[in-house]
């Protein structure tokens, strides 16, 4: 704290906000040339699996819940009401699924915000887009595998929406494909650019903090509000994703818009 | 007296199961709002996302075929335009689906709760 406050006070923003982002190899492993470290975020993914579980597993099964099992179960119904209001009962098989997704998001959003100073540097899993790439292309890859194994080639009407006039077709279909590519990229820049955005400015506003020195009170206040509108973002955009993940696999089983 | 009040006729309970229905259709109109408030955040930053992400893939797309069939602009162009359209279409298509909260497409929603808003 006394070293920041020093480095603060000369130059305005000497703390760099991005240092957050960076990866650092905690058990260097190399499997033929390619770089499979045990960095810091598989450790945090590991810790969001752990929490996650535990929260689920270790809650209880009493008949009057605790406040642990509350909370899961609050999860679970929260879920498993979305899925049947997105994608009906045929989309039951597809609960775990989204329930495991909607958990880790949430899970590694939350964890990203609570510091343990010292003994551990803070992580937001998913404020790296590779990883938010990989969970949405996850998703509308099996989405689309998905709906060619149920329909067929019938899942290429996707493309072409009933009752168009077939001169517009030539027009219409490269949209249509375009718009369907383009999903599994908003998906995963909405919930990477919001993560990154948000601890990037609570890191900004904590250097104030430290510059500004007596009238630092100000950017603490602020600080407050923006950690509570952080929890939000950060149970939203978990929310948004599996309720995506919801419509994308839905369009897999109904290829008609 | 008493006694006859206690046993309930069936004419009393199919009211009564009415009545329970009429009051399960107005609690969950009633909650189904306030859902939809806290989400207009999320569906504001959803639409950007929805229309960048489109032009981006369609200059993305433009690029590599420009790059593969050695004709640069003109795919690059093309397909900027068509991304834009993908880009539109894509924020109309969620404005009409959803009823403006982004969150549940209205065809799934029980005819209950379907002509709650606007």
């Amino acid at each position: 704290m006394a070293s920041t406050t020093s480095q603060g006070s000369e130059g305005g923003l000497a703390l760099d906000p991005m240092h957050q982002f960076e990866i650092s190899r905690i058990i260097p492993i190399k499997i033929g040339g390619l770089d499979v470290s045990f960095t810091n975020s598989s450790l945090w993914m590991v810790l969001t699996v752990a929490a996650v579980s535990a929260l689920l597993l270790l809650g209880g099964k009493r008949i009057v819940p605790g406040r642990l099992q509350s909370v899961g179960e609050i999860i679970y119904e929260f879920i498993s009401n979305m899925v049947r209001d997105t994608m009906g009962d045929e989309g039951r098989k597809f609960f775990p699924f989204i329930l495991t997704l909607f958990c880790f998001i949430l899970g590694a959003n939350m964890l990203g915000l609570f510091t343990l100073p010292v003994v551990l540097h803070p992580f937001t899993v998913t404020s790296h887009i590779i990883v938010t790439f990989a969970l949405a292309a996850t998703v509308w890859l099996g989405a689309t595998v998905y709906g060619f194994y149920r329909n067929g080639l019938g899942y290429l009407k996707l493309f072409a929406p009933s009752g168009t006039p077939a001169v517009m077709l030539p027009l219409l279909v490269p949209i249509e494909i375009i718009s369907y590519l383009s999903r599994p990229v908003s998906l995963s820049v909405r919930l990477f650019a919001n993560m990154m955005a948000g601890h990037t400015m609570l890191k900004v506003f904590a250097a104030f903090v430290v510059a500004l020195g007596w009238a630092g009170v100000v950017p603490l206040a602020v600080m407050v509000g923006f950690t509570g509108l952080e929890f939000l973002v950060a149970f939203l955009q978990a929310f948004i994703f599996a309720i995506l993940s919801c419509m994308y696999i839905n369009d897999a089983m109904h290829p008609s818009h | 007296m008493g006694g006859d009040r206690d046993r309930p006729s069936p004419e009393r309970l199919e009211k009564l199961g009415d009545r329970l229905k009429k009051a399960q259709v107005t609690v969950d109109e009633r909650s189904r709002p306030r859902q939809r408030q806290s989400n207009a955040f999320g569906f504001a930053f959803r639409i950007t996302t929805e229309l960048v992400a489109a032009v981006v893939v369609g200059v993305a797309v433009g690029w590599g075929l420009d790059k593969w069939l050695d004709s640069k602009p003109w795919f690059l162009i093309l397909f900027f335009f068509l991304g834009v359209a993908a880009g539109v279409m894509n924020v109309y298509r969620i404005t009409q689906s959803s009823g403006g909260d982004g969150s549940v497409p209205r065809s799934d929603l029980p005819s209950a709760i379907e002509d709650d808003d606007d």
